[in-house]
């Protein structure tokens, strides 16, 4: 049975890893602005048509 | 009505055509400036702009070009300037304009119209743009220009940027509900063998170990994701008196001890789980109520109306000057379309001041030099230079703000969520001590547990949550709707009025152009000929309006013109006599039922005509006055009372009237109808309603769309939607009832887990069910109750307004 304490390290090193990132992307400021990315995807391929 | 001429819209704003001279390109604009955003975007090939959305351009308002002349001031400049080196410079800028796609592919295409700009980074959601630029290319000054001129204009107040540098941002509303979500899933998950029946006997090594690490996850959750529970309760107490804080603070605290506790002595697994999801859904819920639109600001004050800088002339020569800086003696050049910013004396010859932005009223008077000039009126026509004779906090204008309204701190009152939460939290510590007296007798051993239990299980947070989560929801629809709530406050205010106090102009009349009704009686075309002619030759704002009306008519050459302020206009041509004004400078009778203002004319005294100019009244607002038969209303205005009849039309019988009031009779207003013990509410718009506004117990200002500026209150409506002022009141009453329904439902689910608390066997599983299922069913109630009240109050509504709508297209 005690394997599952060795589980219970490893997944909680997993998720871990994971909060790190999301921490990381929140402070960074990737969740500010929740308009504009959805939008730009369209912007860049009206540009390449512009260059072609 | 069936309209037959066809209206043709703006390529670049959308509003209609008035003439279809300016076109280019086959397409059609509504003026100059329209027209040269478009040649500009053509010119550097970005006619993009308009292929993403449908005339998605910003009217271009004249303003007066020298505008941003002060920030060629270093100091000034500086306060804007984030980042600056010897090559680039990097400036941040408020731009409210932003609404669409359109707007965030020009702004950040910026580089294409200049080379000196580098870079733009646009945050749609606070409509901020971080612009990087070269200053030998382009200086800030040209830069605002730039944005200017293509309807973006950038809007700078000094206190804006002052206080973001004294209130750092806060850190982002994900991080915390992130964190704690994460800290609440594993407790959870780490429990389950809890759950399951795991026994001490069975591995006490891999016991503990699950129970301490849910201990260490639930630190972050303690100290971290509730502290503003903590922090709200203890300024609650500081201030005496209880707000909801405190009670589910103490419930927290508890749970946690009593968790530390039996963990640390191996009696349990305590109720951790319970507080991590309880914290974890009070603060969806609080971030729901505070989801209010970070890019509308209600707290503007009359500085952020006024000027940045001023110019003054000192022995010849200019120099910019912040306006809180003007001595008196100071000789001020103020601009065309600028705003005169201190109490001064006129020293140019003439000058012509429009005062709307102070009194509401539609009027621009004619100075002469000598006269006295009071602060908050703009300029028209040409630039003038005065002499200050106060300064800029002395001055009659700003007076207004030192009114006791604008000093008195927000009063708290306790809304009727708290004042349930008192009775419920009295009620609950009464059932703890009986427990604990009871338990006393019975079996001691078990007292303190039952005690704990009852104040964990039953902690008022299914209170907080359905009232945020109601109110969250709400908020969000409103704002849908075109009602923008400061806070959720605002909300439970909007449940308990008896009086609501109008303002005429922009609220419940149109700011456009007032529609004109010409009565001959016995007058000829040629007459008509003349006085419009004279009219043209006038600056008076009904002349102006009658001028425009009759733009097509040909001009005839009037030879003597002589205008009587504040009376009319009297003229002679081709040997007649003729007069324009008022019925009595006419000197003429006409019939008492007339709504709206009245222009009359007379030829040689016998001929004789009058114009009637009515005020557009906003489609809707008759029907919201029968809707609010239960409330008293009363219309504050600070027009002339020439529009008195036909206000007396819309409103109802009894209801007061008061024209040609100053911002501080309204304010006084007012008050005068608080001290009668009434709750008031204030709808207006513009600068000279601020003290109203202010006084009122819940002032709503009106705006012509999302971006124009709005003083200082607690909810911001959009103009088009006043005549559903009745429907959003009506929703807050229902959120209120929908609020007390499930507080009352979710008193069941207490029932059940105080009769396990008061019996001594509240086992962790108990809880970990109860809680989040209460907890989960109060926050679907309020979604599902919330969406029923949006479908009853305006969706009916819209939808037959549609079929309407329809109906006329066919």
């Amino acid at each position: 049975m005690n394997v599952i304490i060795f589980l219970l390290a490893a997944s909680l090193l997993v998720a871990i890893c994971f909060l790190v990132a999301f921490i990381w992307s929140a402070r960074t400021g990737q969740f500010d602005d929740d308009y504009s990315p959805a939008q730009r995807i369209f912007f860049t391929e009206t540009i390449e048509n512009e260059n072609n | 009505m069936i309209k037959t001429e066809t209206k043709i819209a703006c390529s670049h704003c959308g509003e209609t055509c008035m003439n279809q001279e300016l076109q280019q390109d086959d397409l059609n604009f509504c003026c100059i400036g329209c027209k040269q955003v478009y040649a500009i975007l053509h010119q550097h090939k970005m006619t993009d702009y308009y292929c993403l959305n449908p005339m998605p351009g910003n009217k271009i308002i004249s303003s007066a070009s020298n505008k941003f002349d002060y920030l060629d001031d270093e100091s000034i400049a500086s306060k804007l300037i984030s980042f600056k080196n010897a090559q680039h410079t990097q400036v941040q800028f408020f731009i409210p304009q932003m609404h669409c796609s359109s707007c965030l592919w020009l702004l950040e295409h910026l580089y294409k119209l200049h080379e000196g700009i580098l870079q733009t980074d646009v945050n749609f959601t606070d409509k901020s743009i971080r612009i990087s630029f070269q200053q030998d290319k382009i200086s800030l000054k040209e830069l605002c220009n730039l944005l200017m001129s293509l309807g973006y204009e950038p809007h700078i107040t000094l206190k804006d940027y002052e206080e973001e540098k004294t209130n750092p941002k806060p850190v982002n509303k994900y991080l915390k509900l992130g964190l704690v979500g994460f800290c609440f899933g594993n407790i959870m998950l780490i429990s389950f063998p809890e759950y399951l029946g795991l026994d001490l006997a069975d591995n006490p090594l891999l016991l503990s170990v699950l129970r301490y690490t849910n201990l260490g996850l639930s630190l972050p959750v303690f100290f971290y994701g509730a502290s503003e529970f903590f922090k709200n309760a203890w300024q609650s107490i500081k201030q005496k008196h209880i707000n909801i804080d405190a009670p589910i603070s103490l419930a927290i605290v508890l749970t946690f001890a009593r968790s530390v506790f039996e963990i640390l002595t191996h009696t349990g697994a305590g109720y951790l789980d319970s507080m991590c999801g309880i914290v974890f859904f009070m603060l969806i819920g609080r971030g729901l109520q505070r989801k209010t639109l970070t890019h509308l600001k209600f707290n503007r004050d009359y500085t952020s109306y006024f000027p940045i800088a001023v110019t003054v002339v000192k022995d010849k020569e200019m120099q910019v000057k912040k306006i809180q800086e003007v001595e008196e003696g100071d000789v001020l050049k103020i601009n065309s379309q600028e705003i005169i910013p201190v109490d001064c004396i006129l020293s140019s010859r003439l000058a012509d001041i429009d005062y709307s932005f102070v009194t509401g009223e539609n009027d621009c008077t004619s100075m002469h030099a000598g006269e006295l000039i009071y602060a908050g009126g703009k300029v028209m026509h040409s630039s003038i230079e005065v002499i200050a004779i106060k300064p800029f906090s002395q001055s009659h204008f700003t007076s207004l703000w030192n009114n006791q309204a604008f000093k008195k701190e927000e009063e708290y009152k306790s809304n009727f969520v708290e004042l349930i939460s008192k009775y419920f939290s009295l009620t609950l510590i009464l059932i703890a001590s009986l427990t604990f007296v009871y338990w006393q007798m019975v079996n001691p051993a078990n007292a303190w547990n039952a005690l704990t239990a009852v104040l964990i299980i039953a902690c008022p947070c299914t209170l907080l949550l359905t009232s945020s989560y109601t109110f969250g929801y709400l908020m969000e629809w409103f704002s849908k709707e075109g009602l923008f709530i400061k806070n959720a406050e605002t909300i439970s205010k909007l449940t308990q009025l008896d009086h609501i106090v109008f303002d005429k102009t922009g609220t419940i009349s149109e700011v456009v152009q007032p529609e004109i009704i010409f009565m001959p009686l016995n007058s000829t075309a040629e007459d008509l000929k003349v006085v419009v002619s004279i009219m043209k030759q006038s600056n008076h704002p009904f002349s102006k309006i009658i001028a425009k009306h009759y733009e097509k008519l040909p001009k005839e050459e009037i030879q003597s013109i002589k205008e009587i302020a504040g009376q009319g206009i009297e003229a002679w041509h081709n040997e007649q006599h003729i007069k324009i004004g008022s019925a009595s400078f006419v000197g003429m009778q006409v019939p008492i039922e007339i709504s709206g203002s009245l222009v009359c004319f007379s030829v040689d005294g016998n001929t004789q005509a009058y114009f009637i100019l009515k005020n557009k009244i906003r489609s809707g607002i008759k029907e919201l006055f029968s809707a609010l038969k239960k409330y008293s209303v009363s219309l504050l205005s600070g027009d002339n009372a020439l529009s008195v009849q036909q206000m007396k039309h819309i409103f109802p019988k009894d209801s007061a009237l008061l024209f040609q009031q100053t911002p501080q009779q309204k304010l006084d207003y007012i008050h005068s109808l608080q001290m009668q013990g009434k709750k008031v509410m204030m709808i207006g718009d513009g600068i000279n309603d601020a003290g109203a506004l202010k006084q009122s117990d819940l002032g709503i200002s009106v705006v012509e769309n999302h971006f124009s500026f709005s003083p200082a209150s607690d909810a911001i409506i959009h103009a088009d939607r006043v005549a559903n002022l009745h429907s959003f009141i009506q929703s807050a009453k229902g959120a209120k009832r929908l609020i007390i329904g499930s507080f009352i439902y979710s008193l069941f689910y207490n029932a059940i887990g105080i009769y396990f608390a008061v019996s001594a066997q509240l086992k962790p599983v108990i809880a970990a069910i109860l809680m989040p299922a209460s907890s989960i069913s109060v926050i679907l109630i309020a979604f599902v109750g919330t969406r029923y009240l949006h479908y009853t109050y305006f969706q009916k509504n819209n939808e037959k307004q549609r079929h309407d709508k329809n109906h006329v297209l066919r």
